[in-house]
């Protein structure tokens, strides 16, 4: 707001300072914060990943890593957990997606409620439930007899799968509503049959999608955390040698070599997106009609026997933890109360008061940032708006696990003037911004082209300055997409793990992290009791964002 | 207050969209800037309303230079072809927004908007919403929003190009009015020609960044001073020199001088006579019936002619005719 009153000192001024210097400030801020805050970080890291202990530059890290005992049984298992998951969430997923987007199946809304489920916990969470029902002391085992081994690669599996099926759905759905009834409909007009159009029309149709889906899940499984801490037994996982290579021992330049390689497949996917999208836009004309969902028996009745099995796996696992948080003595004296709730160890609630704050602050001042990058992109000139785009969507491509590796890289380093910000919840939630950063952009950027660029000209035309525009019009056609810009950065941060891991010390927690820490002490039913407050926290959250985000929708249209 | 343009140029990266452009806007004129898409025409409407800079040039409004004013203190009117009502806003806070920039009273405020929307006789939908209003009633409210502020100008982007037939020759004729009541200047950027032809006192026809000619509908249409201007400008039958020499040498005497291949004849199709006669030179290839007019497509010493003609005499294709040209009905252009 300081921008308007320094214009305002020099009033005679010819040229349009105060517009000028807004469009400006839109733009540096944000950038100084990409480059300070994810540039710098990721450039440490590759520097490090070069740098031997000895301070001379070469590539003796990632010799060091090959003979690093384990590491390479651990990128064996990584890779072949990231394969199994994601041809499970791919198979599953479009099973789901489908049945949502086409069939006429009954319990649609069930199954979108269920998908909402994982999305409002730390993955962990579903970790623990399978513990919970088929753990050593699970359920199924006392009461059923049966006894499978859980804990290591089936264990992993089942809890990655459920946990980024969603993920996978989200991206598959929106893949199938692209497509044109209109091509069904020609292809019928023509004599094609339903199978011959299903694989004609609707699987090269959401070809890219699947890609997509399938780089997300394979990503989000091989650097997950939480569930390789929880239920990963003694299998061994990328993402638990890296922490202990660099919390543990201390050895920052192979832990960098590490990080660059997780880099791989996701710059890969990236690139392969960006070809994707190229090749299919321009397909899509003005005023696609979506195909209207029908009711087939021969596909649905089984389509719905699969969609069921899945949505009820997510739902049991999650109830689970609830159910089980609130068990007296698991699985022994199932009576119900309130005992596991008096949390003391790990500093009782207190992370969890951490987790809302620095979510609070990552969502405000990351959906101020972002709006304002937004703006800035529209007015700069377009070289310099490709770069800062093209740096914008990049964070996407850096795993959680990668980023706060190097954050701790760039911001523990002695004598560095950003050090002071180490340990700091500030810096936990400016990790959480550049995260989820990339998603943030894009919906805030897509908001923003909605808003025609006619209206800001009339604006403009009718004596409306920069600013006047943007509080009048711009804000609240953008209202709905602030709104979910703010949630998602919240309900996210609330819930991450993989990069806040790295940040946190022993005098800083974070409610994701005070979970594992009590699942790893032993007291596991506290630990479903933390998630189930967490869940609370994040689904109350979730609700207040639907409603806010309906009422600005209707007013606005 | 005139609007005194002079020598504007504008590139974008490189291709030229404006090539020195010269116009004058006289109180109380309506001018159309007039072409095909591409020829500039909404870049030089942009630069007008000041949400383009030009890279040279001069612009004036009266005695104030315009290059160092921003657009927001132009005191301009804009409305645009669609999508331009902000969303957020009633059609009357729409109408009333550039009052409530200027910081006046809520009272003075909403008596402009009730009297701007009366104006474009939507008294009755004050209060909808712009996504209830249909296009024909969002460009109303647009043009009330324009008024309102009592511009000095009003800049219109084409502003019917997105209606229906009917409801934009209503429109249309809704300008029109408002532009003889209020005698506000207004430039128009239209690429329908009967548009032009129909609301501006001046129209300038231009093409690839250039103005090929300024004048009224009649000059124009009646005298093109360039073949584009000929051909753009309803329909024409252009004929080389050459030709005219070997065949109808008589029109040669209103033909200034230049090179055989500068300068072209120019015949209107309704001015071409055409006469059924058995011992005609001519042919009917087609006849395209129009209502009030018939078209005909004929062959004719060697070269195929558009003509037109109000007579319904049992004109059929194959017919024999004789066809002649005036001295008076030729017009020579630049090629």
């Amino acid at each position: 707001m300081s921008i308007t009153i320094s214009a305002r000192v020099a009033p005679n001024a010819p040229t349009f300072s105060a517009d000028k210097l807004l469009s400006v400030v839109t733009i540096a801020i944000p950038a100084i914060g990409l480059l300070l805050f994810f540039i710098l970080p990721l450039a440490t890291m590759v520097k490090l990943s070069f740098v031997d202990d000895s301070g001379q530059f070469g590539i003796a890290n990632y010799l060091a890593l090959l003979n690093t005992p384990g590491i390479v049984q651990a990128t064996q298992n990584s890779l072949l957990l990231g394969a199994s998951a994601t041809a499970v969430c791919l198979v599953l997923g479009f099973a789901l997606a489908y049945a949502i987007e086409r069939s006429g199946i009954i319990g649609k809304g069930f199954v979108s409620a269920v998908l909402y489920l994982p999305v409002l916990a730390p993955s962990l969470v579903l970790g623990l439930g399978l513990i919970f029902l088929l753990g050593r002391n699970g359920l199924i085992g006392k009461f059923l007899g049966i006894h499978v081994e859980i804990y290591g690669f089936p264990g992993l599996l089942l809890a990655n799968a459920l946990y980024a099926l969603p993920q996978a759905v989200i991206i598959l759905r929106a893949a199938l509503r692209q497509t044109d009834a209109r091509y069904y409909d020609a292809a019928s007009v023509m004599g094609a049959s339903s199978w011959r159009q299903f694989w004609d029309i609707t699987v090269p149709g959401t070809k890219f999608g699947l890609l997509s889906a399938g780089f997300v899940v394979f990503t989000l499984t091989i650097t997950d955390f939480g569930n390789a801490v929880v239920i990963g037994g003694d299998t061994k996982l990328l993402a638990i040698e890296i922490y202990n290579q660099v919390s543990g021992q201390m050895k920052f330049g192979v832990g960098a070599a590490v990080g660059m390689l997780l880099l791989l497949p996701t710059g890969l996917s990236l690139y392969i997106e960006r070809v994707a999208s190229k090749r299919q836009s321009g397909g899509q004309a003005d005023g696609a009609v979506p195909p209207t969902p029908m009711f087939r028996a021969a596909r649905d009745i089984p389509l719905f026997a699969v969609v069921m099995a899945a949505s009820l796996s997510i739902a049991l696992v999650v109830a689970t933890v609830v159910y089980a948080s609130f068990v007296n003595l698991w699985p022994y004296r199932l009576d119900l109360g309130f005992k596991h709730y008096g949390i003391t160890i790990s500093g009782g609630y207190t992370p969890l008061w951490t987790s809302l704050g620095v979510s609070l602050g990552a969502a405000i001042g990351g959906t101020i940032l972002l709006f304002a990058l937004a703006l800035g992109l529209r007015r700069a000139p377009p070289f310099l708006a490709k770069t800062i785009y093209l740096i914008a969507v990049m964070p996407v491509g850096v795993p959680g696990l990668v980023l706060g590796l190097a954050y701790v890289f760039a911001f523990n380093q002695a004598g560095s003037p950003l050090e002071v910000l180490y340990g700091t919840a500030f810096l936990i939630a400016i990790c959480n911004f550049y995260h989820y950063h990339s998603q943030g952009f894009l919906t805030t950027v897509t908001g923003l082209r909605a808003v025609p660029a006619a209206v800001e000209s009339a604006a403009a035309c009718l004596g409306g300055s920069a600013t006047c525009v943007l509080i009048d019009v711009v804000v609240p056609i953008m209202g709905p997409t602030l709104l979910s810009v703010f949630f998602f950065l919240f309900m996210r941060s609330m819930v991450t793990l993989s990069a806040v891991i790295f940040l946190v010390s022993p005098s800083l927690s974070l409610a994701s992290v005070s979970v594992m820490r009590l699942d790893e002490a032993g007291f596991v039913s506290q630990a479903a009791a933390f998630s189930t407050c967490i869940m609370l926290v994040v689904a109350a959250s979730a609700w207040v964002m639907r409603r806010a985000v309906a009422i600005a929708s209707v007013r606005m249209s | 207050m005139t609007l005194e343009i002079n020598n504007l140029c504008k590139s974008f990266a490189g291709s030229v969209a404006l090539d020195r452009i010269n116009l004058s806007v006289k109180d109380n004129e309506f001018v159309c800037l007039l072409g095909p898409s591409g020829c500039g025409k909404t870049t030089l409407l942009r630069i007008i309303a000041g949400l383009l800079t030009p890279d040279s040039g001069e612009m004036r409004l009266g005695e104030r230079n315009l290059a160092a004013v921003p657009t927001r203190e132009r005191g301009f009117g804009i409305v645009f072809q669609s999508y331009s009502l902000f969303p957020n806003m009633t059609a009357a806070e729409n109408v009333g927004y550039g009052l409530k920039i200027r910081k006046r009273s809520k009272n003075e405020i909403s008596q402009r908007a009730a009297e701007m929307l009366a104006l474009v006789k939507l008294s009755h939908l004050a209060d909808r919403m712009p996504y209830q209003l249909s296009g024909g009633q969002q460009q109303r409210v647009a043009l009330a929003r324009a008024l309102a502020v009592d511009p000095t100008l009003i800049l219109l982007d084409e502003p019917l190009s997105a209606l229906d037939a009917k409801v934009r020759a209503d429109l249309r004729q809704e300008i029109r009015d408002v532009h003889r009541r209020l005698g506000i200047p207004i430039i128009m950027v239209t690429h329908d020609q009967e548009e032009a032809l129909m609301l501006s006192d001046k129209v300038v026809c231009m093409n690839y960044g250039r103005i090929e000619q300024v004048g009224t509908p009649e000059d124009l249409y009646l005298r093109p001073s360039t073949r584009f201007v000929a051909d753009f400008m309803g329909r024409s039958n252009l004929v080389p020199t050459e030709w005219v020499r070997q065949a109808l040498p008589q029109l040669l005497v209103s033909r200034p001088p230049g090179a055989d291949d500068s300068i072209e004849a120019c015949i209107r199709p309704e001015r071409l006579s055409v006469t059924p006669t058995e011992a005609g030179s001519g042919v009917i290839r087609e006849v395209t019936f129009l209502g009030n007019i018939s078209q005909l497509r004929l062959d004719w010493r060697g070269r195929e002619w558009l003509a037109e003609t109000a007579s319904m005499s049992g004109l059929a294709v194959g017919m024999p005719v004789e066809v002649d040209v005036a001295a008076s009905d030729c017009v020579w252009v630049r090629a």
